[in-house]
């Protein structure tokens, strides 16, 4: 039986071919245009999950409080101190805590001078490899040169931002001698961009070095801990925060430091980032509106014109919810099919969206993604937008005297 | 037939057939709504942030530290106080006003929070220029910090309101504790309109000296240049670039500072506004197209149902180019119609966003703007998208044989 209602739908269809065409050409733009938003928003905050992956998601940052902008530690008067990071290290949950340096410095080469940062690299083997993994300074990040060894003093390495011709209008390369506060200093390695603007700007050498060049034996720029597997991150914080307020005689809700996990930074820019989807895709889907009723329309001339037909059936049995369900069933396919071309053009336009950024751009950061849900929710929305476009029409035609719909 | 007849015959058809013409014209003007809505909130912003940052004068010069924002390098490259004295000795500038500005602990009663804390050189020059930016005009209540006050703070208006930074607002001689010293308020702020000006404190250069361990002179976190009545800011600025690259020691291109003129700032400013603003109209713009569409779609079944009296026309006379005609003014009244419902309810829709933008959010950024120019162009392009859309239509109507359409049920 359902069958035979398809047929029906399907044949009156195409019998106004053009018409169907012009209908299903309203939803199947506006259903393009929101894929394609709403595959970028996805693919945009898939490959800054993917970056924060990468970075480690059990690692806490914990630094002076002070708004974000500026290299750590550059507002406030406030340090966190060697002690501080004892407090940290002794923190339930913690498996490994250090410190980390991140200061300006001046840069001296063939008698220029720049105005730099130096990172600093742990000592102790298990710290410094916490570190390493994330800051790119492992062997296999070196694109020239080698790594940096905890025995080194005076060397340090960079990263290829610095290849750059901006310095000295030749880029540094590995082997160059610089100057950093009038210390001779190697450049031993160099690594491949991190795409954090904070490692890409500085010089990095070992702890024990820039605390003799800098003169700092205390300090540190910010603290990295990371959790034990298996523990709750934010059990963790709260120790954290428990044992450093006591520790530096703060009172709660007065921190002077803030314990940051990286489901923080990934939560405010997920929400940014879905703010500004949702209101594109909002926009996009006031076309959406435009198409449906564009199918209403289109079903109300198709009422009117198939009155005999309708009043045929009527008089050869037909209910009032048959005829209903014909013109449902052919509005909700001009929904349907205008939803699949339009998924299909969406995911064209995405993947050109994504392969013009690469190419134009060089960014990975815009892709297009097209999980499940977003393929079967436009589906469902397209095919309801158009059954629910239909029903009134339909209504108003299963209402049709039989005996006036012949006579019309 | 003259055109007052043709557009009777348009009109009579397109009331003949009511519903349908409602629904045709409800696709153009949820587009046009949204469109104008769009633009004119898009320029209304625009309008609001320019008139502000006109109030900087267009006589200005900035100079800050560091390449651009978004540079790729980052530096730790500081201003001090020689860099200001090469600009004040370049030719042409007549003052310049320094700043330094950290971020400082503060606490009134028992409640801390963290602050933009900001100094400036109140010499000579120094001051007529803080007076003329930051005076008279934005005083709200008490008095400005001068040259030679010790603990004494000048702060923005957040701090006079209830609940904004503090439970409740500041009065003039409360206490306020900066990085654990104290300050007299001496003067407040009247609202500028954004979070990170309303919530200044501007102390002088002595107490900055106190409260941080770092005199403001040794770090210039900005420095504000007034070049002499006449001359032209972007030359100056060009000069003054010239100079500090020379007493700096750097070569061209490799600057560690950035100098930009208040016009080069709105300039760049509009740039980006000019560019969302575009994409997001585009967006919205969409929906024209399927509005479009569906005139196109409505005449074609006009002409199919009126084939009998297209045959009936030109059986007795009418040419090819009346029919034509009568096609194309019935859409393109369909796309006007839609048209001048869409302007008004967008206008509407922008007042209101308006309206309940400054109750809710105070926020003196958005607002309403519209113009003739805009009315007329959405007027415009929701006409000829309507006979754009209703051309193939027509064309298709004139076309038909006068017998076959006569013949035609």
């Amino acid at each position: 039986m359902i069958r035979d209602y398809l047929r029906i739908s399907v044949r009156s269809l195409q019998r106004r071919k053009l018409r169907s065409w012009l209908t299903m050409i309203g939803i199947f733009i506006g259903i393009a245009a929101v894929v394609s938003l709403i595959s970028l928003g996805q693919g945009m905050q898939k490959a800054i999950e993917d970056q924060f992956a990468q970075m480690g998601t059990d690692k806490l940052t914990i630094r002076t409080k002070g708004p974000s902008y500026g290299m750590p530690g550059s507002n406030t008067g406030l340090i966190l101190t060697s002690s501080d990071l004892e407090v940290v290290r002794r923190s339930g949950g913690v498996d490994l805590a250090t410190g980390r340096l991140i200061e300006p410095i001046t840069v001296e080469f063939n008698e220029k001078e720049k105005f730099l940062y130096v990172a600093s690299l742990p000592q102790d083997t298990e710290e410094r490899a916490m570190v390493t993994e994330v800051a790119n300074a492992e062997d296999k990040d070196m694109i020239a040169g080698r790594s940096l060894k905890p025995s080194d003093r005076w060397k340090v390495i960079m990263s290829e931002a610095y290849l750059d011709p901006k310095f000295d209008g030749r880029g540094l390369r590995v082997g160059d001698r610089v100057m950093i506060d009038d210390q001779p200093v190697e450049i031993v390695g160099m690594y491949k961009k991190t795409g954090n603007p904070m490692f890409d700007a500085s010089f990095v050498m070992n702890e024990e070095a820039i605390r003799d060049l800098l003169d700092l034996p205390e300090k540190n720029s910010l603290i990295v801990a990371k959790v034990n597997p298996n523990e709750d991150m934010a059990l963790v914080i709260q120790n954290i925060e428990k044992d450093l307020r006591k520790h530096r005689n703060v009172d709660e809700g007065k921190e002077d430091f803030e314990v940051q996990s990286p489901e923080d930074l990934l939560d405010s820019a997920s929400t940014i980032l879905g703010i500004v989807t949702a209101v594109l895709a909002g926009i996009a889907g006031i076309s959406l509106l435009v198409g449906g009723v564009g199918i209403m329309n289109t079903m109300y001339t198709s009422v009117i014109e198939r009155k005999k037909e309708i009043g045929i059936i009527k008089a050869i049995g037909g209910r009032n919810s048959d005829v209903m369900l014909l013109f449902l069933i052919e509005s909700g396919l001009l929904g349907l099919i205008g939803g699949v071309i339009g998924i299909l053009l969406g995911i064209f336009f995405g993947k050109a969206v994504e392969l013009v950024a690469q190419i134009a751009l060089g960014t990975a950061l815009i892709q297009a993604h097209f999980p499940w849900y977003l393929i079967l929710g436009a589906l469902l929305f397209s095919f309801l937008l158009g059954s629910l476009a239909g029903t009134y029409p339909a209504y108003q035609a299963s209402k049709l005297q039989p005996v006036e719909a012949l006579r019309s | 037939m003259n055109i007052a007849e043709y557009f009777r015959i348009a009109l009579t058809n397109l009331s003949n057939r009511k519903f349908r013409a409602y629904l045709t014209m409800i696709g153009i003007f949820i587009g046009i709504t949204a469109v104008v809505a769009i633009i004119s909130l898009g320029q209304g912003l625009q309008v609001a942030i320019d008139d502000q940052m006109a109030i900087l004068g267009s006589d200005k010069i900035f100079l800050t530290p560091g390449t651009s924002l978004l540079g790729s390098m980052n530096t730790a490259a500081k201003l001090t106080d020689r860099d200001r004295q090469v600009v004040d000795r370049t030719p042409g500038v007549q003052d310049s006003l320094a700043f330094g500005f950290r971020i400082g602990q503060i606490q009134h009663k028992d409640e801390e929070h963290y602050a933009m804390v900001v100094a400036a050189t109140l010499d000579e020059g120094g001051d007529a220029l803080f007076r003329e930016m930051l005076g008279e005009e934005y005083l709200m209540e008490g008095r400005l910090i001068e040259d030679g006050d010790s603990y004494k703070a000048y702060v923005a208006y957040d701090y006079t309101q209830d609940k904004r930074v503090f439970n409740r607002g500041l009065r003039l001689g409360d206490t306020l504790t900066i990085n654990e010293q104290k300050f007299d308020i001496v003067g407040f702020q009247k609202k500028v309109g954004n979070s990170g000006d309303d919530q200044t404190i501007y102390i002088s250069a002595d107490a900055y000296e106190r409260v941080f361990d770092e005199r403001v002179e040794d770090e210039l976190m900005q420095v504000i240049i007034r070049v002499t009545e006449g001359e032209d800011p972007s030359l100056i600025a060009e000069r003054i670039k010239k100079d500090l690259r020379s007493s700096r020691g750097l070569s061209e291109g490799d600057e560690d500072f950035s100098i930009e003129t208040a016009d080069d700032m709105i300039a760049s400013f509009n740039q980006i506004l000019l560019i969302v603003n575009a994409v997001i109209v585009g967006i919205a713009a969409i929906s024209l197209v399927i509005g479009g569409i569906g005139i196109m779609n409505t005449m074609y079944t006009a002409v199919v149902e009126r084939t009998q009296e297209i045959g009936i026309m030109k059986a007795i006379g009418a040419r090819n180019s009346s029919i034509m005609i009568i096609f194309l003014i019935e859409s393109g009244l369909l796309g006007l119609v839609g048209g001048i419902i869409g302007v008004a309810f967008g206008l509407g829709i922008s007042y209101a966003t308006e309206f309940f933008g400054g109750i809710w959010l105070g926020s003196p950024y958005i607002k309403a703007w519209w113009s003739w120019g805009l009315i007329f162009a959405a007027l415009a392009f929701s006409f000829i998208t309507g006979t754009a859309s209703g051309l193939a239509p027509a064309w298709q109507a004139s076309k038909k044989k006068p017998v076959e359409s006569l013949r035609y049920e």
